[in-house]
């Protein structure tokens, strides 16, 4: 069994978490100012807005996050670093206890701002890499910009902080993703969150560094090997929200400790929140600031913002599903992915076609989706334009039409997501009190003796080996 | 229920304090310190199927 060993992690929710809409991580854009031209920014960050937080009110947002409770703090940008007082702030956040990362294109990450960042009680660095170097310089603009990256992964091991990498998806990528992870082992990184590039900002501008929904599956079993692969170096694979949902490999994307994780919807305004550089207050970092900003640390305090959204859900995700997500056998758990992928394509959220559940389910009848630019995006910060999803045959050749069942009308979101049961024999998730397995048609309580019986076998030989070995020997 | 997993927030740093665990490493593990407690102490299963073949010769040669 294979599962991440996640229980010390300031990020873990429990179920007060929760109940208590405790903002547990707070991703903060701390400035739009940035020395990277990446073709797919979301914000199209560049140069740095015009009226954003002083340091006065940028260390009141860390005592606001503290008393919220806030465990784990994020900084991005734009870049970060380019704040000349961004190592305050980090200070700040971690005299409150919070754990402190920074995410980052690195490429002018010097070791001198590295080591400030250092000083200030900075735990760890991810920095993007999204591609091999030529296509990675190509999608951010500039040249280097690779190298660099991975030069600042190895002074950050070296200096003794936690690293990481994130990678965005698009078709170009698939093909390097074996490569880059090879590299990525070879400078000690320990995690490598992975996600698929949004139609937001730049990238509605190109369109082409999309992936259609249909790659899916060719996507999914390659990053389930990958998963294997990095793991036999103890490089821990982890989907980011957009990278789902449910299918035959979503018992490796969350599991936790041998418990089977799965996606349970997405949590914007729920435990995490998504400041923007200027002290806009969204559920989430990558939202649209149009829709889903929730107030202004100027107008109001942060808690008064965000105890009235917990409240009222003004920062929650909408609840209604159309499309193919309506009737989805995994609707009310799911509920349509995440909504900034699904409201920057097509305007509205509750109908995610980059979901591999329904990639599959398509192609079995024989079709698949691709997604077509019918608008372009605006010149403002998370911008988005408007896609439309077209349903073709397989090999691409064109399909009349369909219409869309009625879709049941869903519950209300719980608080406290549902739980899904596991399926032993084709390792998908199925509803609790279901029998047979409608994937597999297997015997649920049938497969699971088994399962369990093999863990008996599996821990009797284990047993056994320790009892023969000098005590010493079998604790190593 | 146990626990909802964390979230993976997009253009966060993922979850710093995850590393992998779980059945299949500790056999390894297990299998390994196995094979270096062999290494250590030598081959003895082979080496006593050869002093017991010795034994059952001498045995067979009358020796008491």
């Amino acid at each position: 069994m294979s599962s991440a060993e996640l229980a010390a992690t300031p990020r873990r929710r429990s179920e007060r978490d929760l109940r208590d809409f405790v903002p547990v991580h707070v991703v903060w854009e701390l400035t739009l100012a940035c020395n990277l031209k990446c073709s797919h920014c979301g914000s199209r960050a560049g140069k740095r807005r015009p009226d954003e937080l002083t340091t006065g009110e940028a260390l009141e947002v860390v005592e606001a996050l503290a008393r919220l409770g806030t465990r784990e703090l994020t900084i991005i940008g734009g870049e970060a670093y380019l704040r000349r007082d961004w190592t305050d702030i980090v200070a700040a956040a971690v005299g409150h206890g919070m754990y402190v990362g920074m995410q980052t294109g690195a490429r002018a990450l010097t070791q001198r701002r590295l080591q400030a960042g250092i000083d200030a009680g900075l735990g760890g660095l991810g920095v993007s890499l999204d591609g091999l170097a030529a296509s990675h310089d190509r999608v951010r603009g500039v040249s280097g910009s690779f190298d660099f990256g991975l030069l600042t992964l190895q002074r950050a091991k070296a200096a003794g902080l936690n690293t990481s990498a994130n990678t965005q998806i698009g078709p170009h990528t698939i093909a390097e993703l074996p490569e880059l992870l090879e590299h990525l082992i070879a400078v000690g990184i320990g995690q490598w969150q992975l996600q698929l590039t949004v139609a937001m900002g730049n990238a509605v501008d190109h369109p082409e560094l999309l992936l259609q929904p249909y790659e899916l599956l060719e996507l999914m079993p390659l990053l389930a090997k990958l998963y294997h692969r990095a793991r036999r170096d103890r490089v821990v694979v982890m989907p980011g929200n957009n990278i789902g949902y449910f299918g035959p490999y979503e018992h490796l994307w969350r599991s936790d400790r041998g418990e089977r994780g799965h996606y349970s919807g997405c949590s914007a305004g729920q435990t995490i929140i998504g400041l923007e550089a200027d002290g806009t207050v969204k559920g989430c970092p990558s939202l649209p600031t149009v829709g889903y900003a929730g107030g202004n640390i100027r107008d109001t305090t942060l808690e008064a913002i965000w105890l009235a959204a917990a409240e009222g859900g003004a920062l929650r995700p909408a609840d209604d599903l159309w499309g193919f997500c309506a009737s989805c056998y995994y609707a009310d758990v799911c509920r349509g992915g995440c909504t900034w992928t699904s409201h920057s394509l097509l305007g509205r959220p509750g109908n995610n076609p980059y979901c591999h559940h329904r990639a599959l389910t398509l192609a079995a009848e024989g079709r698949r989706e691709r997604v077509v630019k019918v608008q372009d995006a605006g010149p403002a910060a998370f911008a988005i334009g408007r896609f439309e999803v077209v349903e073709e045959a397989l090999d691409g050749s064109p399909l009349p039409p369909r219409q869309q069942p009625p879709a049941p009308v869903p519950a209300p979101r719980p608080i406290v997501p549902i739980a899904l049961d596991f399926c032993h024999g084709c390792e998908r998730f199925v509803r609790h009190g279901e029998t047979i397995c409608p994937f597999c048609s297997g015997d649920l309580a049938a497969l699971r003796a088994e399962h369990e019986a093999r863990l008996r076998h599996i821990q009797q030989v284990m047993d056994e080996v320790r009892a023969l070995l000098p005590r010493a020997t079998a604790d190593a | 229920m146990a626990d909802p997993p964390p979230v993976q927030a997009l253009y966060a740093v993922p979850i710093h304090q995850a590393c992998e665990s779980g059945d299949l490493d500790e056999m390894r593990k297990l299998a390994a310190a196995a094979e270096e407690h062999l290494a250590e102490y030598g081959d003895v299963p082979r080496a006593l199927e050869d002093l017991k073949a010795e034994i059952a010769k001498r045995e067979r040669g009358g020796e008491g």
